[in-house]
Parts: structure tokens; C-alpha cells; sequence
């Protein structure tokens, strides 16, 4: 099942402590962040985790799909 | 009292709200040029404040800073924000002058927070012996205060910020890691012990520890704020020497590292690291080492470049302040990176 992470609107680290949440159980979650270093700090955070990271979007609202290898 | 009830009220406060650096010098390189030969200190050296010589025996420097707040105390936030302005003053050399306020503030909030946010201020600015005389308040959602401060120095007594002798040793007046902290206690995720530890730092004037290195012979004094440890030691640098860091010697706030580990850094410190990676060598650095060199730091203490022989003796000098300081690395001859960090 997917999850959905909104993060808009908020700065780092409010989107990883907001992944964290949520990343235990999860194979397979769509992050929204609206900055280029939420993108970068969220995904280090995902990739650490074991989580394959693709980014699409651009500025204002970035869509981050986050896939368990 | 306290600001997390009011409408809009910002995870990275203080210096993590900067814009990043690289931004800021490119739209820099398109506004006009001024020449004026009594303008002794400008944007060109990235310096902590400007100095426009007077008289010869009187340069005046002008600084100014303001931010959203990172703690929830207003009263705090006073005392932080004009601290964090008022230091710009000291790492030029100078004694401040006088002040005025910069604020912004919610016109339909309690009058009571803004009035706690001014009286922290103000009392900064007396300790500091300057005067507080006016201001301009700005209606605005998000709250943010802070001072444009006047002060003085001699002409002959400017301190650069890049004018390091080979052989110097850097001095840091304040530990690192209170980017991280703050933010991630706004998280809930931070102890207040460490929480304690960065406020203190913050609050603590950087008038204290100039005062005492002026007797010592110091080439080169800046200030860390946001654009970090390793931001603010970059403009020390110049094409004729590097800086060369040991982690190990540095004073931080010891839970930032285990927040680092767990990628609770702010979006301050990830844009420090993309404006310097290619500045700086980092040579077999934990991740969470590199976070806290790379944290924004809100009213952080002083880099000091000081001779190698004074360094001890300064060093112990300072050694009954609080927060304490630390030899962190020193000036060497250029090497193929700004700075080069080891272990």
C-alpha cells in the first residue's frame, strides 16, 4: 500500500522527522516537499533506510517516490 | 510566554533562514559598483560588516541582521537576535554605537510578545553600551526582529576578515552543532541539556572574547553564522593560503552529532554543503562530523587568527568563558582546496 507524506510548506528537518514516522513499515511512499534541500536531505534519509529514491516536480512542489529495494 | 501559538511560525529560524550563499554572490556581481575611496570595507570581501572612513582617526561600521525566531520564548528571541547583530561590530574590531530596531510582527497578535521580543533586545544593546534609539515595524505574518547597528573603530585597527598569516592558528570562541539543536528541540527531538548549552552560547556577546583578544597579536577575526563553520572559515581564505582543520579539536554540542546521524540536519546546513563542496577537502570525516562543520549557526562565536606563538596564551586567556573556546586548525601554504579537514 502506498503512503502519502505531505510536507509542504515545511523546512528541514520537518520532512525527514515526518518520513520517519512513517518509513519503518513502509515499502512504498509518495513525499511532497516544496525545496531543494528538503529533496536532498529527504532523500539521504530514504537512501540510508534502503529506499530507491526518484524525483519528479520542480519548484514550489517536488513529488519524491520512495521504493524499498 | 510563548510563540508557537501564533499563525505562522517558522521551523528554521535565526541564521538557517539565510538565502544560500552562492545565490547571494551572483546577484551581487549585477548591481553597480560604488568607488568610494573612504568606503574601507565593502560587499567585495564578504565581510561581516561595512567600514566608511570618517575622519582618520574615525571609521564608522554598519551592520544589520534580522531573522525569524528559533526558540519559543520571545524574550529570548530578543536577546538572541540582537546579539547575533551586535556581533558583526565586534568582528570588525569595532564598539558598538548605537542600534535600531528592525521588526516584523503580526498586527493582530498580542502586543505583550512583541513587547517581551524588544525588551530582550534592548537589554542587549545596553550591555553591549550601545543605545537603542528608534526602529521600523513592519506588519507581517511571520514574526522577525533583529538591530542595524552602528559602531566605531580606528582606521588602523580594522579586523579583516582575510588577512591570515601562514603559521596562525584559528580560534573558535563558541561550540558548534546549535543549528541542529535548536532545531531539532522545536522537533521534540533534541534534550533540553543540549538545548541549554546552545542558548547559552547564543546569547553570549562576542564583545567579551575580542575584548580579550585584542591584546594578543590577531590577524583576521570573523563570526560563524549561517553560512556555518566551514562557510565563514572559507571567507578567511585568500588565493595565497589554505586552512587546515582537526575535527578532533573542535568544541560541539555532542547530541548534534547523534542528530546528524540520523539526518536531522536543517535545509541551512545542506545548502552550506552544496555552495562549499568543491572548497573544501574533507578528509575521512564521519557524515555527522561533516553535518556539524556545515550547520548554520545562529549568534555563533568568533574565528580568530591569531600567531602561533600567542595561541596558548590566548587560548588560556579566554579559558574562563563561557562557552568555551578551542584551537581548531591553522594557517597554512596553499594547497589544492580552501580548506583541508582531517580527523
Amino acid at each position: 500500500m502506498k503512503i502519502t507524506v505531505d510536507a509542504l510548506g515545511l523546512s528541514c528537518p520537518e520532512p525527514v522527522l515526518k518520513l520517519k514516522k512513517v518509513i519503518g513499515g513502509a515499502k512504498d511512499i509518495e513525499l511532497l516537499v516544496d525545496s531543494r534541500s528538503c529533496v536532498e536531505n529527504c532523500t539521504r534519509f530514504a537512501e540510508s533506510k534502503g529506499f530507491a529514491v526518484s524525483v519528479s516536480g520542480g519548484r514550489g512542489q517536488y513529488v519524491m517516490t520512495l521504493k524499498k529495494k | 510566554m510563548d510563540m508557537r501559538n501564533l499563525k505562522k511560525f517558522t521551523a528554521c529560524g535565526g541564521c538557517v533562514a539565510k538565502l544560500p550563499q552562492g545565490m547571494l554572490k551572483d546577484v551581487l556581481t549585477k548591481i553597480p559598483k560604488f568607488d568610494d575611496p573612504n568606503l574601507l570595507v565593502g560587499f567585495d570581501t564578504s565581510d561581516d560588516g561595512a567600514v566608511y572612513k570618517l575622519t582618520d582617526d574615525i571609521a564608522i561600521i554598519n551592520t544589520l541582521d534580522f531573522f525569524p525566531s528559533m526558540v519559543n520564548d520571545p524574550y529570548l528571541f530578543g536577546l538572541i537576535a540582537a546579539t547575533n547583530a551586535l556581533s558583526d561590530v565586534y568582528a570588525m574590531g569595532g564598539s558598538v554605537v548605537s542600534a535600531l530596531n528592525i521588526v516584523c510582527f503580526p498586527e493582530d497578535e498580542d502586543p505583550a510578545i512583541l513587547g517581551e521580543i524588544l525588551r530582550g533586545g534592548a537589554e542587549k544593546v545596553l550591555e553591549a553600551g550601545g543605545v537603542l534609539c528608534g526602529g521600523h515595524s513592519i506588519n507581517d505574518e511571520e514574526p522577525k526582529y533583529g538591530l542595524s547597528v552602528t559602531g566605531v573603530v580606528h582606521p588602523d585597527k580594522i579586523m579583516r576578515n582575510n588577512n591570515c598569516s601562514v603559521g596562525d592558528k584559528i580560534i573558535l570562541t563558541k561550540p558548534l552543532g546549535v543549528g541542529i539543536i535548536t532545531t531539532a528541540y522545536k522537533a521534540g527531538e533534541a534534550t533540553e541539556e543540549s538545548y541549554a548549552r546552545a542558548i547559552r552560547g547564543m546569547q553570549r556577546l562576542n564583545k567579551y572574547a575580542v575584548e580579550i583578544a585584542k591584546n594578543y597579536r590577531i590577524h583576521s577575526v570573523t563570526d560563524v553564522t549561517g553560512f556555518g563553520f566551514l562557510g565563514h572559515l572559507n571567507e578567511m581564505v585568500t588565493p595565497e593560503y589554505s586552512i587546515s582543520v582537526k575535527t578532533s579539536n573542535i568544541l560541539y554540542i555532542e547530541e548534534a552529532e547523534r542528530l546528524a546521524a540520523e539526518d536531522i540536519i536543517t535545509g541551512g546546513g545542506v545548502k552550506n554543503r552544496k555552495f562549499l563542496q568543491d572548497k573544501v577537502s574533507l578528509r575521512g570525516l564521519t557524515t555527522p562530523m561533516e553535518e556539524i562543520l556545515f550547520d548554520p549557526q545562529t549568534s555563533g562565536g568568533l574565528l580568530i587568527s591569531v600567531h602561533p606563538d600567542d595561541a596558548e596564551e590566548l587560548l588560556a586567556a579566554l579559558g574562563d568563558q563561557d562557552p568555551p573556546c578551542c584551537i581548531v586548525g591553522e594557517v597554512v601554504q596553499r594547497g589544492e582546496a580552501n580548506i583541508i579537514v582531517t580527523q
